[in-house]
């Protein structure tokens, strides 16, 4: 049973402090979101979480042990895997070494070949492009690549980092299926996003950052009703409005 | 009340200290111009000789690396063109010592231009590499065009004097530190530092930043062509590929580092260490020396980016903490 | 005019060639997946070339066999270093790492070059084996059997590092380390443990370079600096992160090398190559077949 807990954290980048006790909770089988407008410290978050960016304050447990000074690749090896901002595909490589390389974990490189073709399964696109070079495939297609190689390391806890960005709006429904359909497997989500909209839709709860610290928390629904999450990320002054979003 | 006692007696630490340094430094620099006048001994004055040649390498090139950032490996160049400039006009041409010293100096600065205006279009560690590479291009070449020694010629040898040389050293070392001391306080410094700092918000401010550095290596090439010079006027034969060789460039980055980059103690207190080591090893055990500094070099990279300098400072801080 | 003086002279700047490759490739690696400039590569060179000799004197190993030997002796020795040493610098960001690589293996080309003085005396060494001086002439061509057995072995060196790091998993590991060590990390790589493998698979290639120097060349404790320039050179001119490019590139500056003692002569064959790099680095800084 997984259970995620970030307890006062604080991150700074040199000087530069980007969260202030921030705290929160994931529990197994849940997909919480996190929005908030952009620098608010999401990603900041998301890599502290995956271990890129320890906190010089605060603890984050998972199931209970602290794992706040882990580098992210011992954070792979416990099943917590991060779908960073704008994917970072090896553009050099091919689609397939892309996916071997999601398997480099020694736990996710046992079962290689069967999860490949899950994968293949569920991103079809991918099995036809195998030994194409990665830079070569248009962003939804990078991003169903993202997912996929995320997916080689057998996560138990999924990170998703603005898996929207730059992408159009039917492919975002898209991915977002899959996000849904890999959760209802077990996989546990923790999903930061711009595009507050569909991310509450999905999210069976959710925090809002802003400034680097947590200014809200709630379930899905209660968020979209909130009128200040209404007013600030969803463009509408009344739950009667429904002005179409950016 | 105790409080104020406290301060009362820190206050008058401090001017204490703020008075006992200038008072050190005048001490020393009297004692330096007196030793000959007590002393016949060839060693010594041959030893204090080196001391301040490589003092004022290191200063100069720290005007480069310290004061505007800039690591240039080929700081040799510039101490090889200004002992050429300087041996050739004065044994060759006639020309009065002073002016061929001068005109070492002024012919390296002017080359160093030049070479700056390609140079500086690399950045970082391109750049050291590539002032590497352009100065053993220099050294190969000077090697093939003047392959054979340059000896002073037979009635100059009669009359040489080791106590001018002594003083011509000793001045140039006064006259670099002095320099470096007043940079600080010309408008342009603030450029410079400006660059150092971060160049592409120094350029965004309206500062050239070519221009600035440019100026730190005009000053930096003058003192290492004057250098050469006073190199020129103190050996009796030597190979002219020799000045450009890279040693002169890496004794100075090493004298410079362990003493401190950046400051005008360090450079004088790495130059004195450097050659108080290596002539007192020289005799017994000849490449221990070099092990010394390349192991002290890595350890001022790695932990003590100040150098001696810094070492000492902490010394005392920490001295002061425990006597008060 | 004769052309065969031309064409001999032509063959020999092929066999430098395929060693200033090899000498290359190690310090392209380690730059290209750290961003470590380690100037004593050359005195990695020296120590390689140093262990050949011993091998060969004490022993009668034959220099292209004790490859076997020297590579994983000095594998073993850049894992040391880097651990001891260059470890230190790789939590700070890339242009103040490059820094201080090069000035931290400035450092320890000094300690390297004046060990070896203290250990084996500043006297020139080379590897003389029994078949030195035979060779096949064709059509009046000289192939000293030694020339030929250095460029073989360099080419199957160079192709084997290639082989690692295109078809194995671990290869992978470290290309992909270079191009995104935070990716990399988030993979479930040790990038930790991939900078100590790639410094030490570095410092092995030098060690083969080095044996090859020995049969070749002369090896001293002072050849350290010029073979660090030689392998600059033709890292900036093939680019960075090109394993064969490194080794085209080395082939070229040789062959460039070679004719062009016909336009500025003999003595300025060096002079024609630092030139160059610098040339290079002011027009083209990403290289002939550099990525970026």
């Amino acid at each position: 049973m997984l259970e995620l807990e970030a307890n006062d954290i604080h991150v700074a980048y040199g000087d530069l402090t980007a969260l202030w006790g921030v705290s929160l909770k994931v529990h197994q089988g849940e997909i919480v979101v996190l929005i908030g407008p952009n620098g608010a410290g999401k990603t900041t978050l998301m890599r502290a979480v995956a271990g890129l960016q320890p906190p010089y304050r605060g603890q984050i447990l998972l199931d209970g042990e602290s794992v706040q000074q882990m580098r992210s690749h011992q954070l792979v090896d416990r099943g917590v895997v991060l779908i960073p901002e704008g994917r970072r595909l090896f553009a050099d490589m091919t689609v397939l070494e892309n996916l071997l390389l999601g398997a480099y974990a020694p736990k996710a490189r046992k079962s290689m070949s069967e999860t490949i073709d899950r994968v293949y399964t569920v991103f079809p696109v991918l099995a036809e492009r195998a030994s194409q070079a990665a830079g070569t495939l248009s962003g939804g297609q990078q991003q169903m690549l993202a997912i996929g190689r995320a997916l080689m390391a057998k996560p138990r806890l999924l990170l998703l980092d603005e898996p929207s960005l730059g992408l159009a709006p039917l492919v975002v429904a898209d991915i977002f299926d899959v996000v849904r359909q890999i959760n209802q497997e077990g996989v546990t989500v923790l999903l930061a996003e711009q595009n507050a909209r569909m991310a509450l839709e999905l999210a069976q709860r959710a925090y809002i950052l802003e400034e680097g610290k947590v200014s809200g928390e709630g379930t899905g629904q209660e968020m979209l009703q909130a009128d200040h999450v209404r007013r600030a990320y969803l463009g509408q002054v009344s739950p009667l409005e429904s002005a179409p979003e950016a | 009340m105790r409080a104020a006692r406290r301060l009362a007696k820190g206050e008058a630490y401090q001017r204490l200290t703020s008075l006992l340094k200038p008072a050190v430094i005048a001490v020393i620099v009297v004692v330096a111009l007196l030793v000959p006048q007590f002393t016949d001994r060839r060693d010594t004055l041959n030893l204090l000789f080196l001391v301040y040649l490589y003092v004022t390498m290191a200063q100069s090139w720290n005007i480069l690396a310290g004061y505007a950032g800039q690591i240039n490996l080929g700081h040799a160049a510039f101490f090889g063109v200004g002992a050429w400039t300087t041996r050739g006009l004065w044994t060759d041409e006639d020309v009065p010592f002073m002016v061929a010293f001068l005109m070492g100096g002024l012919v390296a600065m002017a080359f160093a231009i030049v070479f700056g205006i390609i140079t500086f279009r690399l950045r970082g560690v391109y750049f050291a590499i590539g002032t590497l590479a352009l100065a053993e291009a220099m050294r190969l070449t000077v090697a093939n065009l003047l392959p054979n020694i340059e000896a002073l010629p037979g009635p100059t040898i009669a009359r040489y004097e080791l106590e001018p040389r002594y003083y011509l050293a000793l001045g140039l070392a006064l006259f670099a530190a002095a320099t470096v001391l007043l940079l600080p306080r010309l408008r342009i410094s603030l450029g410079v530092l400006a660059v150092r700092e971060d160049e592409a918000a120094a350029e965004a401010s309206g500062v050239n930043p070519l221009l600035h550095k440019l100026f730190a290596l005009a000053l930096s090439s003058f003192f290492a062509g004057l250098a050469g010079g006073t190199f020129a006027f103190y050996h009796v034969s030597y190979y002219p590929s020799f000045t450009f060789s890279s040693v002169w460039t890496f004794d100075a980055v090493l004298a410079t580092f362990i003493g401190g980059i950046g400051t005008v103690a360090g450079p004088i207190v790495g130059g004195v260490f450097f050659i108080f080591v290596r002539e007192r090893l020289a005799v017994s055990l000849v490449e221990v020396h070099q092990i010394i500094f390349g192991t002290l070099f890595i350890l001022v990279v790695l932990i003590l980016p100040g150098g001696l300098v810094e070492a000492w400072s902490r010394l005392r801080r920490l001295a002061t903490r425990v006597i008060r | 005019m004769n052309l065969e003086p031309v064409i001999q002279n032509l063959v020999f700047g092929l066999f430098v060639g395929g060693l200033y490759g090899i000498a290359a490739v190690g310090l392209s690696l380690v730059f290209g997946v750290q961003k470590v400039l380690n100037v004593a590569h050359g005195s990695l060179i020296m120590l390689g070339g140093y262990a050949t000799f011993w091998l060969f004197t004490w022993y009668g190993i034959d220099p292209f066999l004790s490859i076997l030997l020297t590579g994983p002796l000095l594998f073993a020795f850049g894992m040391a270093l880097y651990l001891g040493m260059f470890q230190f610098i790789t939590r700070l960001g890339e242009e103040e790492r490059i820094k201080n690589s090069l000035l931290i293996s400035f450092g320890l080309t000094l300690v390297l070059e004046n060990v070896a003085i203290r250990l084996w005396t500043a006297d020139e060494r080379a590897v003389t084996t029994s078949y030195a001086g035979d060779g096949i002439t064709i059509e009046g061509i000289a192939f000293p059997y030694t020339r030929v057995a250095s460029l073989i072995v360099a080419a199957i060196g160079v192709f084997v590092l290639h082989t690692f790091l295109t078809r194995t998993f671990a290869g992978k590991a470290i290309r992909a380390t270079s191009e995104d060590w935070e990716a990399a990390s988030l993979m479930g790589i040790n990038v930790q443990r991939t900078y100590v493998v790639a410094f030490a698979l570095g410092t092995a290639m030098a060690g083969m370079a080095g044996a090859l120097v020995s049969v070749s060349y002369l090896v001293a404790p002072s050849i350290g600096l010029a073979w660090t320039l030689k392998a600059l050179v033709v890292v900036v001119l093939a680019g960075m992160g090109s394993i064969l490019g490194a080794f085209a590139a080395g082939i070229l500056l040789g062959l460039v090398e070679a004719l062009s003692i016909y336009v500025v002569g003999a003595s300025y064959r060096e002079v024609v190559g630092l030139l160059l790099f610098v040339l290079v680095l002011l027009v083209r800084p990403q290289g002939l077949f550099g990525r970026h």
